[in-house]
């Protein structure tokens, strides 16, 4: 059973349209990339799953609910952007989720922190743009959710700290659990994918499993993003 | 979770405002003994001088940094980058919003409670003899007068515990607002804010227009002996309306038009 769902999904902004009919059935136990230029639609995607914004027209559905409490309590969410509150203390950050979500892990959190040599009472500001972006990946994969949504979880990073990001994921996600990253970078994580999504323009122009995408067009996933959205 | 949330808001408060309330009183504490040891020296003594003028700056600053933290929790926090954390927790906008308003509520009678304190700290300490006795002899026997009027006493202080309310949340609905814009939110949002104060006056202006409205609240408010509950209740329905209105205004452009920097 999808544990994703988009019915005729459409976000206007005005007169500009940001998502256009979008229809999506996503299973558990899937690693899917979202991809598309700028300002395709992904970030407007991935806030509708997680109720930042609402749809003009349509529904999506978290485990057969629309967003809200219950279904956040199960997402993990991971925005293109630093989000947490930037005076408080690592050790601190991980005592703000621990009491939020009945699913982090925060042994796990910790022994991924100490791995990196972080020290927990830093104040999250303090610490460098790279390491800020590790802590987030870290509370948010410590979470043992039933959906992960990484908006651009390697964009701005040096490739060093994407192999990081991208062993971070694969190797704390729930694996029952679907996980969407949304990407233009495809080479650094076709590798870990399992489906693929191209969105061009607000509409889904491809929605397919990985291995067979790279059978039927005899390139890689990455190539064949380079030729359809080619300028 | 609201609970939770309230904890984490007081908190982020707190920081900044207990450092200040402490200085407050250490700096309440030294101008009495200064006072009390030398009477002349707000005239003769340069560091007593510069100390209370530490002391006024201090209460001063306690006003400003109560509102700018209470704008900032709802701008910052809500609104900002932060949002994206504050809008996958799973709970819902007004369960945040109440938590917000809570806080900036206990933060508002926190700063009274410290300013009010500070200045009767001096006060015991510089006046600490007969004068000041008699004051407080005065205000014992002051007291038990007032008790016909308790009751009355006691809306009057909610209908001021419920205008402080409306203010914050006034605030929250013209910085919902302002946060529609894309550039110069802080800008849209104070002009927002002006345009509400401007709508009141008007709505005001219409019921004074309007004959028997004008009549029906002469007659509460004129008529009534001083221990009637009458103005007193007019005045908390009239507020009650406007943090309805506002409260609706801030959760509709905060949940459903939810517009993250």
């Amino acid at each position: 059973m999808a544990v994703v769902v988009c019915n005729n999904l459409t976000k206007r902004y005005g007169k500009k349209t940001a998502l256009q009919n979008v229809n999506l059935n996503l299973e558990p136990g899937r690693i899917i990339g979202l991809a598309g230029p700028n300002g395709s639609g992904k970030t407007t995607m991935i806030k509708l799953m997680q109720r930042m914004l609402v749809p003009t027209e349509g529904q999506v559905l978290i485990q057969g609910k629309e967003p809200g409490p219950e279904t956040k309590a199960v997402v993990a969410y991971l925005p293109d952007r630093d989000f947490l509150p930037d005076w408080m203390k690592v050790s601190a950050l991980f005592g703000l989720y621990q009491s939020y979500y009945a699913d982090f892990d925060r042994a796990a959190a910790e022994r991924m922190i100490a791995s990196l040599g972080i020290d927990q009472n830093q104040t999250f500001k303090k610490l460098s743009k790279g390491t800020r972006e590790k802590v987030q990946l870290i509370l948010t994969m410590s979470r043992k959710a039933q959906v992960y949504l990484l908006d651009e979880p390697i964009a701005g990073v040096d490739p060093a700290a994407r192999d990081y990001i991208i062993r971070t994921i694969i190797s704390n996600y729930n694996p029952e659990a679907m996980v969407l990253i949304s990407t233009h970078l495809i080479a650094d994580i076709e590798a870990v994918l399992d489906e693929v999504i191209f969105l061009k323009e607000g509409r889904i122009v491809l929605h397919e499993n990985a291995d067979d995408l790279r059978t039927k067009v005899s390139m890689s996933v990455d190539e064949y993003f380079r030729e359809v959205f080619r300028c | 979770m609201l609970g939770k949330l309230l904890g984490y808001e007081m908190k982020a408060y707190g920081r900044i405002m207990v450092p200040i309330y402490i200085a407050l009183i250490a700096l309440s504490v030294v101008l009495g003994i200064g006072f009390h040891f030398l009477p002349d020296a707000m005239t003769h003594n340069f560091i007593f001088i510069l100390l209370f003028i530490l002391y006024i700056l201090l209460l001063v600053s306690v006003v400003v940094m109560t509102t700018i933290l209470g704008v900032n929790r709802y701008y910052g926090n809500l609104l900002g980058r932060e949002g994206y954390f504050m809008f996958s927790l799973p709970t819902r906008t007004s369960t945040m919003m109440t938590a917000k308003t809570l806080a900036a509520l206990i933060w508002t009678a926190f700063g009274a409670i410290a300013g009010f304190a500070s200045i009767l700290l001096t006060s015991l300490i510089a006046f600490n003899d007969d004068s000041f006795r008699e004051i407080a002899d005065a205000i014992t026997e002051v007291l038990p007068q007032l008790k016909p009027y308790l009751g009355n006493i006691i809306v009057w202080v909610i209908v001021i515990v419920v205008g402080v309310v409306t203010l914050i949340v006034r605030v929250y609905a013209a910085v919902s607002i302002g946060s529609q814009w894309s550039g110069h939110r802080m800008i849209g949002s104070i002009l927002v804010y002006i345009g509400f104060k401007v709508i009141e006056t008007i709505i005001a202006s219409i019921v004074r227009a309007i004959t028997p409205l004008r009549t029906a609240i002469e007659n509460i408010v004129g008529n009534a002996d001083s221990a009637s509950f009458k103005p007193a209740i007019l005045a908390l329905v009239i507020i009650l309306v406007q943090l309805a209105i506002y409260w609706v205004i801030a959760w509709f452009f905060t949940d459903r038009k939810l517009n993250l920097e």
